[in-house]
């Protein structure tokens, strides 16, 4: 069983060491230019965006071009936007993947960071089928379950 | 469960308690993205507006991929931590004990704990706060993650070796305040730096 | 890590593996229990990529060559 230091002394010291440094592991600094221009709001329902389309067409069994020349979509754009969370999607892409899939446009907009949603039910359902999804090659039964209850959720309300 | 662990209260410089514990959920992500996250975008704004060096200011942890997280809560060579205190979260970590070996010479190819992911909470980390006005909550939970990772590594077996990919602007504090040995940087991960403790060093930094 | 109740399971091996698991440990610096361990973590992390849909390969950079390990 881990016992942690108990000392006062030893956490003092450690705490005026610690003070003033950057203790982090695991992230990067991005461009700031890319933090200055995606709007605070959007960042955390943009990724659900991502991971609702790439799951959305793992579900479909479609290659990234077949999904785009079924959607009329640009292929290109879509490559972009399943690769990088941080791309604002054209408005026309987001109503063809949003007439393709079956879902409401509005939400999918909110979704993509196009219009912003004033729902923190809305911001936190999104976020947290973002952190339920992998972003790879079959669905897992899991997977299956989150993807619909998210396209339930945005149907429903 | 949970283990008691102090942190100070900068406001007071006394010692208060918080606790470690590894029952870390989804809704605990949730918190990192709603609570943590717009301090950290606002405090980055105002530094880059001041127009200060990115690369010795600006937040490092900005873009850890907390999505698809989920998953991982199950599996055994994954653990989670998080430091609590009064019911909020002030740190999370994230650590591997696979796939991973030490790359020192003198203990080259040994089993260790790799810390994948580490995040104080911004309240608790000075550039953001002074960039907000505002002064630091808590000191020493970064400290004590570190601590938790070298114990965890001592209970699988690895004898306290630890090893991290330091971002730039978090190197002076693995090199110089926790004296973890630099072995070089990696092409495979954007050229951060490989951090690793031997048992001695790691011994050293736990106090034990 | 935090506090786990512990279950124990006595573990017939051959000579060969018992072998290759006192080589191991002895290598890693890590008791048998503690080998075995880590074996069961790689074991479930492989396998969890592996279900959903991923590739385990083999890389040797001087040779630039790759291998999938196959798994039946």
């Amino acid at each position: 069983m881990i016992i942690m230091n108990r000392s006062k002394e030893w956490l003092l010291k450690k705490a005026d060491q610690e003070d003033g440094c950057f203790v982090s592991v695991g992230g990067f600094v991005d461009d700031i230019t890319k933090i200055e221009s995606s709007p605070q709001a959007f960042e955390s329902t943009r990724a659900a965006f991502v991971r609702l389309l790439q799951l959305a067409r793992r579900a479909k069994r479609l290659s990234v071009e077949e999904f785009a020349a079924k959607a009329g979509v640009e292929l290109a754009e879509l490559v972009k936007i399943e690769s990088n969370e941080h791309i604002v999607p054209t408005p026309r892409t987001v109503y063809k993947i949003a007439q393709f899939l079956k879902l409401p446009e509005k939400k999918l907009m909110a979704l993509s960071g196009l219009v912003q949603l004033k729902d923190s039910q809305f911001s936190e359902a999104a976020v947290r089928f973002a952190a339920r999804s992998e972003p790879v090659q079959k669905l897992t039964a899991q997977e299956h379950k989150a993807l619909e209850e998210f396209v339930m959720f945005l149907n429903d309300r | 469960m949970k283990i008691p662990v102090e942190i100070r209260d900068n406001s007071t410089g006394e010692i208060v308690q918080a606790n470690l514990f590894d029952a870390i959920t989804i809704e605990h992500f949730i918190e990192t993205q709603k609570e943590w996250r717009p301090l950290v975008i606002a405090a980055t704004r105002k530094l880059a507006a001041s127009k200060l060096a990115a690369g010795d200011y600006v937040p490092a942890h900005f873009h850890w991929d907390w999505t698809s997280k989920e998953a991982q809560l199950k599996l055994l060579a994954i653990h989670f931590y998080g430091i609590e205190h009064l019911g909020v979260l002030q740190g999370i970590m994230k650590v591997e004990s696979v796939g991973h070996v030490c790359r020192l010479p003198v203990q080259q190819g040994k089993p260790v704990i790799h810390i994948d992911y580490l995040e104080v909470a911004p309240w608790n980390v000075k550039q953001i706060m002074e960039a907000l006005g505002k002064r630091t909550k808590y000191g020493a939970v970064g400290t004590r993650l570190i601590e938790a990772a070298v114990r965890h590594s001592i209970e699988e077996g690895f004898k306290g070796r630890v090893a991290l990919h330091s971002l730039s602007t978090s190197e002076r504090f693995y090199r110089e305040v926790c004296n973890m040995t630099p072995v070089g940087r990696d092409s495979g991960k954007q050229n951060l730096l490989w951090c690793e403790f031997t048992p001695e060093q790691a011994q050293n930094f736990i106090g034990d | 890590m935090v506090e786990q109740t512990k279950r124990t399971m006595t573990l017939n091996l051959t000579e060969a593996e018992m072998n290759v698991l006192e080589e191991l440990s002895a290598q890693k610096e890590l008791s048998k229990t503690a080998l075995l361990r880590q074996a069961l973590r790689l074991y479930q992390l492989v396998d969890a990529r592996l279900a959903r849909g991923e590739k385990i390969l083999f890389e040797d950079e001087k040779k630039k060559a790759r291998a999938e390990l196959v798994f039946l």
